[in-house]
């Protein structure tokens, strides 16, 4: 009996010890001392959440605590950007951004900007291609141009819906071409499905959802959106270099609420970067047709004033904004 | 030709493969069976564990919880009255009106053996004839969705016996409230009353679990019914006699066809396959009449078509590289990750895995039906708990499932309104099933005919041009009309009959 009460008595010792050895490192803590939510604006399965999941995992070592994937998707995007413009700016609300982030905050359907959030850093992008069917008539680019100006309203572009990065880049490519095509929003599921069936003639859709088709020869790319080639399908052309001035990137990257603290978001800079490097995020992102293309916070800042700028012009041109 | 479809074999029975599946198969019978837990969440939650597996453990993982995950969604159907899964929506119809008449365990056992058919019908179609399948299912523009999705809106007469105005009423409510949220086409916001929410639109699961289980609970605590059918401590029969099986083979031939043609259609989707085999098997079966009130044909016909969907929805994806449904996306993902790129290139440079899973969802199934079939004692005995253990814990699963869903109250709040508007509506006579259509097929009716509107450039010949939807649409007016010619008929012949008819 008194071996038991001696035995609780070195417990509640040793635990008060222990609590007062904690105490000063808890109240002086530093970010993060609990799990970050990490906010996904797609839903589960699709491209932005495989990486993204895959990310967290990558990133949560640096950071020190577990990132929580969560997805929130919706109104292309928009109901993610509204949760986190919500979340108080402590830096346990991080969100997974994309090309949405500027597509869904200039239609306006949400009631702020993408500078309204601080947009911590940029993981990486891919590029947007023109594709056709094996068989179409069009072996590049300006044939394609060539015969939608002599058949106006005859060429149907595919993309993913109205308003989005694929969209527009197809409403870029019309206008600067001068010519006239039918844009058909087939949405996520059946873009590619529609253009091998044949029921529009091309399609502009995030590189990763058109490779497989590429690379098992039922399509064929005829350009890509982004500045330079792809390093997956070196031999197609960039639109730019094809004399047409559109540039246009899927990109994904990592934004919190305004005001969160300039040490969180070095932190996460840190952290998420790291997480790019991680082999398993790697192995995705490279299965995906995803080039890791890491920007800090200011260089991110900047390169998005100059995305959003393509994406204020082509829904202008789009006659989606005026 | 043999030599790799056995070494094929070889690869799939590794003992870590059949743990795999086996591990697949218990995860998707919980998953499936708890309303709100859908079975993408289950693969997503998986993948991250296939990453460092070779690619057959992967597929073997992950098809053991696609086959069984449709099964368990039927068992909270046919149990509770509460689909667990949208494609396992139609079995309850049927499935839970046995379970009142205290017969859940032929239902369950007919319902684990039709999954089993339809999943092994899907299999030969995926293995003998997939190519000119896929060929088929492309011709699927559109028009052909529009006709086909406003076919499985015909259905909504099917199911007003009592009364087609109420059932019309139901119907069009559902889809009056679909059309809140972004504009498919133009992503303009449409009666959000500027809530963000409500700009993603109401989304169905919440809207079916509301419908489903809310009267249910309520019904249940006011005391009215026992919602629970009392069950004695004797479970008669488990296993369906082998005579009634026999019986329900054209039924389950039906099921699997619809549920393998529809699967192999991009974009098309598994609740639509069930409740058109249901009604098609009710059409054509000698015993209409007796459809709704607990038939084995009414459990067999959507059961079969489930299992089915996803041996119809492989078909795209291993040949051409499209997923057929949300899951075979994620499937799909799995697979490019583990370096193999589906399409056509799949079966010349990697015949021996695409054999391999073929062995692997036959596995898959056979696993099923042994593992789903030797524990329906235990899941019929989930009815042997008190109502007032088991109310309060269907709800509590119910709000923390819509709230999984897309993380936000917002979703259990929907599923609330529901399941309010579901209890009045039951109160007042109106079938909920109309408006459960409704809500499922209301969005892709309207997305399928803008897009074949802007296809055509406004042009509505064009569902009259296109051989497949001129079919459909045919079919949709007949099923339509012929109720009303027969009750004319009706009215003629007897006309007392007519004069008691006409009140309703």
């Amino acid at each position: 009996m008194k071996k038991r009460n001696l035995s609780y008595l070195i417990i509640v010792a040793l635990t008060i010890v222990f609590s007062m050895g904690f105490m000063p490192q808890v109240s002086m803590a530093e970010y993060p001392t609990k799990p970050v939510s990490f906010l996904i604006p797609f839903g589960v399965g699709g491209s932005a959440d495989l990486m993204g999941r895959a990310l967290a995992a990558g990133a949560k070592d640096t950071l020190g605590q577990p990132i929580v994937p969560i997805n929130r998707p919706g109104a292309g995007g928009g109901i993610m950007y509204t949760a986190l413009n919500a979340s108080k700016a402590d830096g346990y609300s991080v969100g997974w951004n994309s090309t949405s982030i500027l597509t869904t905050t200039n239609i306006g359907n949400v009631p702020f900007k993408y500078t309204d959030f601080e947009n911590v850093c940029r993981i990486g992008y891919t590029a947007m291609p023109i594709a056709v069917r094996e068989d179409a008539p069009w072996n590049t680019l300006k044939e394609l141009i060539a015969y939608a100006k002599n058949n106006p309203g005859k060429i149907k572009i595919g993309n993913a819906g109205t308003g989005s990065g694929t969209h527009l880049t197809a409403v870029m490519l019309e206008k600067v071409t001068d010519i006239q095509v039918v844009h058909v929003p087939l949405g996520a599921k059946r873009r590619v499905p529609s253009c091998l069936g044949g029921e529009v003639q091309v399609i502009c859709v995030p590189l990763p959802e058109a490779a497989p088709q590429c690379l098992g020869g039922q399509m064929r790319l005829l350009a890509v959106s982004t500045a330079n080639r792809d390093p997956k399908f070196p031999e197609v052309p960039t639109m730019k270099e094809l004399g047409y001035p559109v540039v246009m990137d899927l990109f994904r990257g990592i934004s919190v609420p305004k005001g969160t603290p300039q040490n969180v978001i070095q932190k996460l800079v840190v952290a998420f970067e790291k997480g790019s490097q991680d082999e398993g995020f790697k192995k995705i992102a490279d299965k995906k047709g995803f080039n890791i293309s890491f920007q800090g916070h200011d260089a991110f800042e900047a390169y998005l004033i100059e995305q959003n700028k393509n994406v204020v012009e082509s829904l202008k041109l789009g006659g989606l904004i005026k | 030709m043999s030599g790799p479809i056995f070494s094929a074999l070889f690869d799939v029975l590794q003992y870590q493969n059949i743990f795999a599946v086996m591990f697949g198969v218990i995860f998707g019978l919980f998953i499936g069976s708890t309303p709100g837990l859908t079975i993408s969440l289950g693969m997503v939650l998986l993948l991250p564990l296939t990453f460092k597996m070779p690619a057959v453990t992967a597929v073997c993982l992950l098809l053991g919880l696609y086959a069984s995950g449709m099964t368990g969604g039927s068992i909270s159907a046919i149990l509770l009255n509460i689909p667990g899964t949208p494609s396992a929506s139609a079995t309850a119809i049927d499935g839970y009106a046995m379970t009142q008449k205290g017969k859940a365990g032929p239902a369950l056992g007919t319902a684990v053996v039709s999954s089993f058919f339809g999943g092994i019908f899907g299999l030969v179609c995926l293995s003998l004839a997939s190519p000119l399948i896929a060929k088929v299912a492309l011709r699927f523009g559109a028009p052909e969705l529009f006709a086909l999705v406003l076919m499985g809106l015909t259905l909504i007469c099917s199911f007003g016996q009592a009364s087609i105005i109420k059932a019309l009423i139901s119907g069009v409510l559902g889809l009056i409230i679909m059309t809140a949220g972004l504009d498919p086409m133009m992503g303009t916001p449409r009666f959000t009353f500027g809530s963000v929410d409500l700009q993603a639109g109401i989304s169905f699961l919440p809207a079916m679990i509301g419908l489903f289980a809310i009267p249910q609970i309520i019904l249940g605590l006011s005391n009215k019914i026992r919602v629970i059918p009392a069950y004695g401590s004797r479970i008669e029969r488990i296993l369906p006699r082998f005579r009634d099986l026999v019986k329900l083979l054209k039924t389950m031939l039906i099921g699997a066809g619809i549920g393998t043609g529809i699967g192999a259609i991009p974009g098309a989707g598994g609740p639509i396959a069930v409740f058109l085999s249901y009604d098609y098997a009710r059409k054509t079966s000698r015993n209409s009449r007796e459809f709704g009130s607990g038939t084995l044909e009414g459990v067999a016909a959507p059961e079969s078509a489930n299992n089915a969907v996803a041996g119809g929805a492989l078909i795209p994806m291993l040949t051409l590289g499209i997923p057929g449904d949300p899951i075979t996306a994620i499937l799909l993902g799995a697979l490019i990750i583990q370096g193999l790129i589906p399409g056509p290139m799949l079966f010349i440079q990697s015949a021996q895995f695409v054999y391999s899973v073929f062995w692997a969802f036959l596995l898959a199934n056979l696993m099923n039906l042994c593992l789903t079939l030797s524990t329906i004692r235990l899941w019929v005995g989930v009815l042997k708990v008190p109502q007032r253990i088991l109310l309060p814990i269907i709800l509590t699963l119910c709000v923390v499932g819509t709230f999984a869903l897309r993380n936000t109250f917002f979703d259990t709040g929907v599923m609330l309104c529901f399941g309010l508007l579901a209890y009045a509506m039951k109160k007042y006579g109106f079938p909920v099933v109309p408006m459960l259509l409704a809500i499922i097929l209301g969005p892709q009716l309207e997305e399928h005919l803008r897009m074949s509107l802007i296809i055509a450039q406004g042009d509505p010949m064009i569902f009259v041009k296109h051989p497949i939807s001129l079919v459909f649409i045919l079919i949709a007016v007949g099923s339509f009309v012929s109720p009303l010619i027969r009750r004319r008929k009706k009215v003629s012949v007897d006309d007392d009959e007519c004069r008691i008819d006409t009140p309703r």
